[in-house]
């Protein structure tokens, strides 16, 4: 009979426990207890994260590699290769402080196995409101001038990713090729190709708006999109790629310019 | 409490989140390799990512005479840098993969290592760099690095190599240092001219000696110093009705339009055809060139010479000199 007092007693005082157990009771904490009922002051917190997201479409919506899609002259162009670099990625608070989440990105929209994506998280501080974002499109000239032999394979400067002119020793900034259908009788009749580099051609991005209030343990998101059709029709600028569709740079120095100033000026936030 | 704890967690991702592995330098072989330099001969500089040891430098020249680096195995850097012809090549043009013909012609690889940049538009800024030109045109090996290095992982000899000078497996680092580090010790300073300039134990022939004063007079301002070569770049008249635009290519400066770098003359004897593409067959087609060059119509920085018969044969005898003890007949 003592032995049953004894246990229903035990019982009692372990549930009296569990039931005001302290641990750390936010759920954004990376060590939250999900049975803790007081907080201890024990969280731990990782710091935020943006996860940067790139979006390659076509007239408003997702565009998938190599399919056809009609452009505004009743032609179809498909895209097979997308790929450029990003330099010194930079958040600006509302009171201007800057930060910068990276010096380097290679941002590659292609379905293949690669290494590279059109995805980066980044670890950033707390407490921050971040109302800008800004970035180079290329290369800055000191990035430009590295030695892609001396980087691991999974470094986006490396020679892997075939942005590289070995015989300039100078990287390519973007790299985008596709074909076109110009009588869209579902027969490519025609490539484009845009391999475009140089320093003095290096691009800053103006400053895109974006409205992110950092918390400890939080992720936020941000969705860069470049419209297809925007990239070549862009209010200063139309590029017929029919015509002006091929450029190595330095066999037209000019279309290589004129393409990273339209590219420059396609990035656009969207949901 | 709480804020001390972030702290200490934020200071430790902040600084160990590099993202990306850094740059490398690293080096497993210990036997330096010793230049066998006459006293008088410039002491060559080494990167310090490149230290020379003669285990990679025996890489390097397993690596040069490979065909494992060309797509169809049928090249390697020693069909167009021939070791017999002063590591260059006898024809105007190379041929690459599948035959498909270069734009320029092989240079001499004879005292390389003392170029500030290679290749005659000077595009590229180290022997490094410059190896993985070849491997990557497509009219020349036309195999990606990628595909390079996983050959070189997927063979024994050359997968036990690397390990036992770099200390990891084949990589992009290791294939282009080796390489480098081989071409770094091509230097030969035996010619007869050395011999008479700088060792005192020869003489010039009085053919010779005048050749010598004529090339004083006329051609030390692009070519001078120890390879000849001021390493500047000239348009010397040949850049008419051609493709190539040298030097342009690379400052996009168009004052730089047809401009290539002056040649090392270093066995300027055997290594013909010359010319940025090969275009002229003999040193005697080279000097009349010179000596005749109208400035009207062309683009031409050099003044007509205007060398008679009898100096077009001094200056060839005087070239003749310049022709390492290795290779004279």
């Amino acid at each position: 009979m003592k032995r049953g007092y004894f246990f229903i007693l035990s019982l009692l005082v372990l549930g009296f426990f569990n039931s005001c157990k302290q641990g750390c009771t936010d759920n954004l904490a990376i060590n939250f207890d999900e049975n803790a009922k007081k907080s201890d002051g024990s969280c731990l917190y990782s710091l935020p994260e943006l996860n940067l997201k790139f979006n390659l479409i076509f007239k408003g919506e997702n565009l998938d590699f190599n399919s056809f899609y009609a452009d505004y002259q009743n032609r179809d162009i498909a895209v097979e290769t997308f790929r450029f670099y990003i330099s010194d990625v930079t958040l600006i608070e509302s009171n201007g402080t800057e930060y910068v989440l990276s010096e380097v990105e290679l941002v590659d929209f292609s379905e293949e196995d690669t290494l590279w994506l059109n995805e980066f998280t980044f670890k950033y501080p707390p407490d921050k409101n971040f109302t800008k974002i800004k970035f180079g499109l290329g290369l800055n000239p000191t990035l430009n001038n590295s030695d892609p032999s001396v980087f691991e394979f999974n470094n986006p400067l490396s020679i892997y990713p075939g942005m590289y002119w070995v015989w300039a020793t100078k990287y390519i900034f973007a790299k985008v090729e596709g074909k076109i259908d110009a009588n869209q009788d579902g027969t490519a009749d025609q490539a484009f190709f845009y391999h475009v580099g140089l320093d003095k051609y290096y691009q800053n991005v103006d400053p895109i708006t974006i409205n992110i209030s950092t918390i400890l343990g939080k992720q936020d998101a941000l969705n860069l999109g470049i419209d297809v059709m925007d990239l070549f029709n862009q209010p200063s600028d139309t590029i017929n790629y029919k015509i002006d569709g091929q450029t190595h740079t330095d066999d037209n120095e000019a279309l290589a310019e004129r393409f990273l100033v339209n590219l420059s000026n396609s990035f656009k936030v969207i949901d | 409490m709480k804020k001390l704890g972030f702290l200490f967690f934020f200071i430790t991702v902040l600084s160990s989140c590099e993202k990306y592995a850094t740059e490398r330098i690293q080096e497993k072989s210990v036997s330096p390799f010793i230049f066998e330099l006459p006293a008088w001969a410039p002491k060559p500089v080494i990167p310090e990512d490149n230290p020379l040891t003669f285990e990679k430098v025996e890489l390097g020249k397993m690596l040069f005479q490979d065909k494992i680096l060309s797509k169809n195995n049928d090249l390697s850097c020693s069909s167009c840098h021939n070791k017999n012809l002063a590591f260059s090549q006898n024809i105007a043009l190379p041929k690459g993969d599948e035959n498909a013909i270069g734009f320029r012609n092989s240079p001499s690889l004879i005292n390389t290592v003392y170029n500030k940049n290679f290749f005659k538009d000077g595009g590229v800024k180290s022997l490094e760099l410059q190896v993985l030109v070849p491997l990557e045109t497509h009219f020349e090996f036309n195999l990606s690095v990628a595909e390079a290095v996983e050959r070189l992982k997927n063979n024994e000899f050359y997968n036990s190599a690397f390990y036992e000078v770099f200390g990891n497996e084949p990589d992009v680092f290791g294939l282009t240092r080796a390489i480098a580090a081989y071409e770094r010790t091509l230097v030969d300073f035996s010619t007869k001219y050395d011999k008479v300039i700088f060792e005192k134990t020869a003489d010039f022939t009085m053919e010779e000696l005048i050749g010598f004063n004529l090339f004083k007079a006329n051609c030390v301002s692009c070519h001078n110093g120890i390879n000849f070569t001021n390493q500047q770049y000239y348009n010397t008249g040949f850049n008419e009705n051609i493709s190539d635009l040298g030097r342009f290519r690379i400052t996009r400066d168009s004052s730089d339009i047809g401009k290539f770098k002056t040649p090392n003359l270093r066995n300027v004897a055997i290594t013909f055809p010359y010319m940025h593409d090969g275009r002229i067959n003999t040193l005697e087609e080279v000097i009349e060139h010179y000596s005749i060059r109208e400035e009207v119509g062309s683009k031409s920085e050099l003044k007509p010479m205007k060398f008679n018969a009898d100096q077009k044969q001094q200056l060839i005898a005087f070239l003749k000199t310049l022709t390492s003890s290795k290779y004279v007949n």
